[in-house]
């Protein structure tokens, strides 16, 4: 079942008068339960084309549906890339995963929420100070808080914006064996927006190449490794050819 | 505690001393530190003092109270509502500029030469600089948390109580401290100006025309002990409260 599809997507940033075309043509479609990684240079427009896909940024032409809504009227989780400003430094780490419950329209699901966190952290096997405030946590810690915030609100689509990318190489791999772990567990649809080849292979299911100038899709390849996945795949004969596939890939596309 | 925080204080009193004892200064209008700490101690036995401090303390909590009221709404408002930001800015500038004495005759036209008047002047004063911190912390909120809150299903009002209000916080806090300080200073002012009969400005003004000079010396360290003592206090509750800010 396709959870999300996008058709004949366009977008422009105005620019000094005229106008700068960013996104041309994208269509793409991604199923129920898929984690599907966005991978392409500093800059070609992946953080707007997932800002569009979540209704924050305003498009020409084209159309988006999840689960056959418009992003606006769908339940979107988004994992920002900057941790620190996207968690409230007035909550404990455990209220601001809870965030979501404490909205009106969280009313009533608290509770098994609560429960359903506590689970979540044991079965995932994480600790986190759930009573610290975010500017008590690593930066690893923040993004985690961010992350199960996101899960624990049980979106549609979850969108993620290159969130690891201002962690450290060894803190970088625990997370993303963490969010193997979860994906497994819980099977949400994921879209991941990386410019790291090694981190969109490890992680997805599918990697969709964007590039050029407008950006427009490359190439779409498939991942063939089984789930659950860890680190040691790195270091297999399998992943080092499908990479340089890859890196052929994005030199064709300049 | 720092033992170089006790720096500061012992040399003031080594150069007082020294000019004290050089007679630099004629002590008729510089007595010596021990004659003023003597008339420290007498004053604190008398109830005059004490009922001299309570006086100006009332009329300054009569007027940061309704400043703080005043000035975080009128904060708010204008850190909010971008159209009322541009309407008020220049006005509030222009009265933040004005000295809050150069209004206070014209407030003693208005309410009289009672409390009144004093407080008055003191909320109109602190009122503003409330309402420019609260502002500044209302329109530089994270543009980040606002899209968090609003792809979680954040109405307009919940963001704004759950996310806006506590991120303004921490200016609006900044702003009620500063405040603070501006209405001790002019409240103890204000006593000198016109025959008040009480308040610890009124005391140091009289003791200064009749030339109780250590009286007058052990009033205003008293004014500048209660100021710091204030001050000091208000930071531990704001650390307390606005926990994060800074960090």
């Amino acid at each position: 079942m396709t959870k999300i599809e996008i058709k004949g997507l366009e977008k422009h940033y105005p620019r000094n008068g005229s106008s700068l075309h960013v996104l041309s043509g994208i269509n793409l479609k991604v199923d129920n339960g898929e984690f599907v990684a966005l991978f392409g240079p500093n800059g070609c427009g992946k953080t707007t084309m997932l800002r569009i896909i979540a209704g924050m940024e305003p498009f020409e032409k084209g159309d988006i549906l999840i689960g056959g809504k418009r992003p606006t009227e769908s339940r979107i989780g988004f994992v920002f890339q900057n941790y620190s400003d996207s968690l409230f430094p007035w909550l404990s780490c455990r209220d601001n995963i809870m965030f979501p419950y404490m909205l009106k329209s969280g009313i009533g699901r608290a509770e098994m929420a609560e429960q359903e966190l506590d689970s979540l952290l044991s079965s995932l096997k994480i600790y986190l100070p759930q009573e610290s405030f975010p500017y008590q946590l690593s930066g690893g810690q923040q993004q985690m808080a961010s992350i199960l915030r996101t899960i624990i609100y049980k979106p549609d689509v979850i969108l993620m914006d290159e969130p690891f990318s201002s962690l450290a190489h060894e803190i970088r791999l625990f997370m993303q064996e963490v969010l193997l772990r979860a994906w497994h567990r819980e099977k949400p649809t994921i879209l991941f927006v990386s410019h790291d080849i090694e981190e969109a292979l490890l992680l997805a299911n599918r990697v969709v190449f964007l590039g050029g100038q407008p950006a427009r899709i490359l190439n779409v390849i498939e991942v063939p490794f089984n789930h659950p996945r860890d680190r040691s795949l790195l270091k297999s004969r399998k992943f080092f050819d499908i990479r340089k596939r890859c890196l052929k890939i994005m030199e064709g596309g300049k | 505690m720092k033992r170089e925080i006790l720096y500061g204080p012992t040399s003031i009193l080594m150069l007082w001393y020294s000019v004290y004892w050089l007679r630099l200064i004629n002590p008729l209008f510089l007595p010596s530190p021990h004659e003023v700490a003597a008339e420290l101690v007498s004053l604190s036995l008398t109830a005059g003092l004490w009922n001299d401090i309570a006086a100006s303390m009332w009329r300054i909590i009569a007027s940061f109270a309704p400043a703080c009221c005043a000035g975080i709404l009128m904060g708010l408002l204008m850190g909010y509502y971008k159209g009322a930001n541009s309407a008020f800015e220049m006005i509030v500038d222009f009265f933040r500029s004005l000295p809050a004495l150069a209004i206070f005759p014209l407030m003693m036209l208005f309410f009289g030469i009672g409390d009144l008047a004093k407080i008055a002047t003191t909320v109109f004063s602190c009122s503003l600089i409330i309402a420019v911190h609260s502002a500044y912390g209302v329109s530089n909120g994270k543009k980040l948390r606002q899209e968090v809150a609003t792809l979680m299903g954040a109405t307009s009002l919940e963001r704004f109580l759950k996310v806006t209000l506590p991120e303004a916080l921490p200016h609006v806090m900044i702003g009620m401290r500063i405040a603070l300080s501006f209405a001790v200073s002019i409240i103890v002012v204000t006593e000198m100006f016109v025959v008040t009969g009480n308040g610890i400005g009124h005391r140091i003004f009289e003791a200064g025309l009749t030339y109780r000079t250590a009286e007058m010396y052990s009033s205003i360290i008293i004014v500048g002990l209660a100021g710091y003592m204030l001050n000091k206090v208000f930071m531990l509750i704001e650390r307390r409260i606005v926990h994060w800010a800074g960090k």
